[in-house]
């Protein structure tokens, strides 16, 4: 079955390497598939502000957290059996990131800024773990629209 | 089959013709890798004049500033790693690979002040690029202007 979920992040602090946001798979033994992640910055951030793709070993602590139901299915009956979770900036403990990263990508210094990538194959979480975009450089992210779509 | 992505992160090249950003190589003596997309994004400001850049296969894999190497967290499935021992080669390259001529496809952008952040995709939507054993693919740019820092990647395929 497949979910989409989004979320409107805060800004991150201006440290390399921190998470922007974690799509997390918290189940003991299943398996999601990410089918395809967008960004779009909201505002113009820095120049040069580039993103990477990267896996993740252990949640961190997020500031906020959206829990997709049963209206993210696009079948529209049932929550993620998975129970997966969409992880949002600021992160105060960063996830830990596993390399090397597997995509990234470079914004322009223009809100409305933005990239989608369709990933039709399926990158896998397995369980206990997540995928999460993270900020290469020491500059601040702006507050930013994100979403993943994944099948469960 | 399956599928890996990677991604990495160039110095600039030198003002010369010719000089590849960026390389896919596989080193595997039997194993045949299939391309299925790759992409770069400028993380500075725009070449001058007008950049172009092709795609080209590569017989030789040169000297590299730095190198990717997948594992097995790159697999899509999380399973193992690259049988092939496939690599990103990222650029400056202190020793050019040999390129095979004719290119395969080519693009130029327009370099306008403050463009940081243009970038190119291609997917092989058609039928993946093969790269045999012993040879890569590599992203070039074609005339005499330095690219700047770039952000690349590579998704491809092998059993």
């Amino acid at each position: 079955m497949i979910y989409s979920v989004r979320a409107f992040t805060a800004v991150t602090v201006a440290t390399v390497d921190h998470a922007i946001v974690q799509l997390w798979n918290p189940d003991a033994t299943k398996r999601i598939k990410v089918l395809e992640v967008g960004m779009f910055k909201a505002g113009a951030g820095t120049a040069n502000d580039s993103m990477y793709l990267a896996r993740t070993s252990t949640i961190g602590t997020s500031a906020t957290t959206v829990t997709p139901d049963a209206d993210n299915a696009w079948a529209g009956d049932k929550a993620p059996s998975s129970a997966a979770v969409l992880k949002v900036a600021a992160f105060s403990v960063q996830p830990t990131l596993l390399t090397p990263p597997l995509w990234g990508w470079v914004s322009s210094a223009a809100a409305g800024a933005g990239v989608i990538w369709p990933t039709p194959r399926g990158i896998e979480i397995p369980p206990g773990a997540g995928l999460a975009m993270v900020q290469r450089q020491a500059t601040i992210w702006p507050t930013s629209e994100v979403y993943y779509v994944f099948e469960d | 089959m399956a599928v890996y992505s990677a991604a990495g992160r160039t110095t600039a090249t030198a003002a010369t013709a010719n000089h590849a950003v960026f390389q896919f190589w596989n080193p595997d003596a039997a194993q045949r890798v299939l391309l299925l997309e790759t992409g770069f994004y400028w993380a500075g400001a725009p070449p001058a004049g007008s950049p172009g850049f092709y795609m080209v296969r590569t017989t030789t894999i040169g000297t590299a500033a730095a190198v990717v190497t997948p594992d097995a967290d790159n697999a899509w499935d999380r399973q193992d790693v690259p049988p092939s021992g496939a690599t990103i080669r990222l650029g400056a390259f202190s020793v050019q690979p040999t390129l095979a001529t004719p290119q395969l496809f080519g693009h130029t952008s327009a370099a306008v002040a403050g463009q940081n952040g243009t970038g190119y995709v291609w997917v092989f939507g058609h039928a993946p690029l093969t790269v045999p054993p012993g040879t890569g693919v590599a992203v070039v740019q074609r005339i005499s202007n330095a690219t700047p820092i770039s952000e690349v990647y590579v998704v491809f395929e092998e059993n």
